[in-house]
């Protein structure tokens, strides 16, 4: 009985393969929210903290997607939430969770951009910064990021499952 | 009760941000002035309003661009009224014309021309008023007659084609500088003030933001 059981405790546990996909995957995920709230909030060479907003803002308002008043809100807090959203990718914290947030964000600001791309609107990102103008490059690059941000929340829930599966 | 991972996730992230994004709200200490990166050509003919300013606002602008047109209608137009004419923005004009508009280079000879003469600000608002009626064919003197005097154009074009070389180095002046400031879209805006400079996000900005800019840099 305790063979079957190790046996059938080893064939479920996760692998090692997955669970460092899972950590490289929510590594750079994290870096890379990480650095996109640090580019809003650093540039032009200096740190921004008083009015970081106003030149966040002047970015999605670029959009012309959202009214004032939720401009205003959006550029005040995201920053803010992508660090933390980052930080808890990089740390672990709730992964599967925190991968479906980055992903629903992710997918949000592609619907965005292709809108904007679509029509032909001359505008900058707002992804990294303020100077970077919105292009083909930018869509692949932020699709490529959804892609990791999707694996990583698959990736997630399917090691949380076995580990469920195995403590049950 | 016992709450799930998500409800933990969600408050975390949730109470994070208003906490951090609050602390950051508080006012900040100025930091350290730097030396003004503005260039040592103060605008001269090619910019409205008073040097004294506290803010200088300097707009790379191609007058065959639509999104400088836009830029210019919604939001320069209000800053000229408001801020400009009151002494609270100096308003430099640079000519950045893109090789993509054929007779943007033209338009700016006949700006540049105009403020030479004192005429700056009605040429550039004829020329974006209609620019949708000379973009399509460069009949840039047919499409402004409605607001510019057939006289007064005929001046201005003569004071061109005597003046073309300083004219054309000018214009090549103005490109130059955005090249070295590595504006790569129209209209590109850099506001300073309190000695700072900072690239507002290229592609024109909403007259309500932009209030909301100036006014912060005129509380400091």
């Amino acid at each position: 009985m305790a063979t079957i059981a190790a046996v059938s405790e080893s064939s479920t546990r996760p692998g090692t393969l997955p669970r460092v996909l899972l950590f490289l995957g929510r590594f750079i995920l994290g870096a890379i929210f990480a650095y996109a709230a640090f580019a809003k909030l650093y540039f032009n060479g200096g740190w921004h903290f008083g009015d970081y907003y106003f030149f966040f803002g002047m970015a999605i308002n670029s959009y012309n997607l959202l009214p004032l008043w939720a401009v205003e809100l959006v550029a005040r807090f995201m920053p803010w939430f992508e660090l933390l959203l980052g930080l808890a990718l990089l740390i672990g914290i709730g992964l599967r969770w925190t991968g479906l947030i980055a992903s629903g964000l992710l997918a949000v600001f592609i619907a965005a951009m292709t809108r904007a791309y679509i029509l032909g609107l001359e505008i900058v990102c707002g992804c990294f910064g303020n100077s970077e103008k919105l292009g083909p490059w930018t869509l692949i690059r932020d699709s490529s990021m959804l892609v990791l941000a999707l694996a990583v929340t698959v990736g997630a829930f399917l090691i949380h499952r076995r580990r469920t599966v195995v403590s049950s | 009760m016992k709450l799930s991972s998500i409800g933990r996730v969600g408050i975390f992230l949730f109470a994070g941000t208003i906490l951090v994004s609050g602390a950051s709200a508080r006012p900040q200490t100025k930091p350290a002035s730097k030396p003004a990166s503005m260039a040592s050509d103060t605008g001269g003919v090619k910019a409205l309003g008073s040097k004294s300013a506290p803010i200088t606002m300097e707009v790379f602008e191609d007058f065959q661009c639509p999104a400088c047109r836009n830029f210019y209608e919604s939001s320069l137009k209000m800053v000229i009224d408001n801020y400009v004419n009151t002494g609270k923005v100096y308003l430099i004009h640079r000519d950045f014309p893109l090789d993509i508009h054929p007779y943007s280079h033209d338009a700016a000879r006949l700006a540049n021309a105009a403020a030479r003469l004192g005429q700056f600000e009605p040429v550039e608002r004829a020329l974006f008023d209609n620019q949708e009626k000379w973009s399509p064919n460069g009949k840039i003197d047919e499409a402004i007659t409605t607001d510019v005097s057939a006289l007064k154009l005929k001046k201005i074009r003569d004071y061109e084609a005597a003046h073309m070389e300083e004219i054309n180095s000018s214009i090549e002046r103005d490109h130059a500088m955005g090249v070295q400031r590595n504006v790569n879209q129209t209209p590109t805006i850099y506001v300073t003030s309190h000695g700072k400079t900072e690239a507002l996000p290229g592609g024109g900005v909403a007259y309500p933001l932009l209030k909301q800019y100036l006014d912060y840099l005129l509380r400091q």
